[in-house]
């Protein structure tokens, strides 16, 4: 992200650490949509995702003094939503334990949401669906932030090799699982 | 990539109010942890002066204050 007309994300992270409470504003609206877009994916819940959004935020907010000038925003940012989504599925875990009927009314209300999505929402939703979680990690981290393979790796803490591997067989899959949908 | 086009446009885009939910939030956090000290004047300046000094200079300050009744 951020062209030549617009300030980085470091030179927007260094205003704020400077005083610059607008520069922080900057990087939340640049950032929210790659970030929630995201988090959909690994969620597979919207509203989740914006809690999860604003969550990140604050914990960039309350952590920003460790950030280094020269280091990159886009991995730390996406690497603190990685741990809350990943808190949040484990917690999802454990609520599976809970009696079926809160189980099945979890389940309605998701039946419900599918059914007012688009059929490109739905078809896509489906085709993240069928990948194992590591490609769809990959695959949403590539398609819905554009962040190249280093970063991918660094997010998800792999080797570039095996971040390229997962990527590769990922897109592979969700283009054949798409391959019927047609650009209008 | 056609199919990037099609996964950015089946994917939801966020409320156009999640900056207001987290302006909020930040408001909520910081009334909850914003920590007020009791403003320090010169008669608490005063009184821990005297309790310094007595510690300073008096050889048993513990005996001292318990003499003089304020301990």
């Amino acid at each position: 992200m951020g062209s030549v007309s617009e300030p980085s994300d470091e030179t927007l992270l260094l205003a704020w650490q400077g005083g610059d409470a607008s520069a922080f504003e900057a990087l939340f609206r640049r950032w929210q949509t790659p970030l929630h877009r995201h988090l959909t994916r690994m969620l597979d819940d919207p509203a989740a995702a914006d809690d999860l959004v604003v969550e990140t935020f604050l914990r960039l907010e309350r952590h920003r003094r460790r950030w280094r000038p020269g280091t990159p925003l886009r991995p730390w940012l996406f690497t603190i939503a990685r741990n809350l989504a990943r808190n949040r599925l484990r917690g999802e875990r454990l609520w599976g334990w809970l009696p079926l009927t809160a189980v099945r009314e979890d389940r309605d209300v998701r039946q419900a949401m599918a059914a007012s999505d688009s059929e490109i929402q739905r078809r896509v939703r489906a085709a993240f669906a069928t990948l194992p979680p590591a490609q769809r990690e990959a695959c949403s981290l590539r398609l819905m932030a554009d962040l190249p393979v280093e970063e991918i790796a660094r997010v998800m803490r792999i080797p570039t090799g095996t971040a390229k591997s997962r990527l590769f067989h990922g897109l592979r899959r969700l283009r054949a699982e798409l391959a019927d949908l047609k650009e209008e | 990539m056609p199919t990037l086009g099609l996964i950015r446009r089946g994917t939801p885009a966020p409320p156009p109010d999640l900056w207001t939910r987290f302006e909020a939030q930040m408001r909520e956090r910081d009334e909850v942890v914003r920590v007020t000290l009791p403003a320090v004047g010169w008669g608490e300046l005063a009184a821990v002066a005297a309790l310094v000094a007595i510690v300073a200079v008096v050889p048993d300050p513990v005996g001292f204050l318990a003499a003089s009744g304020m301990f």
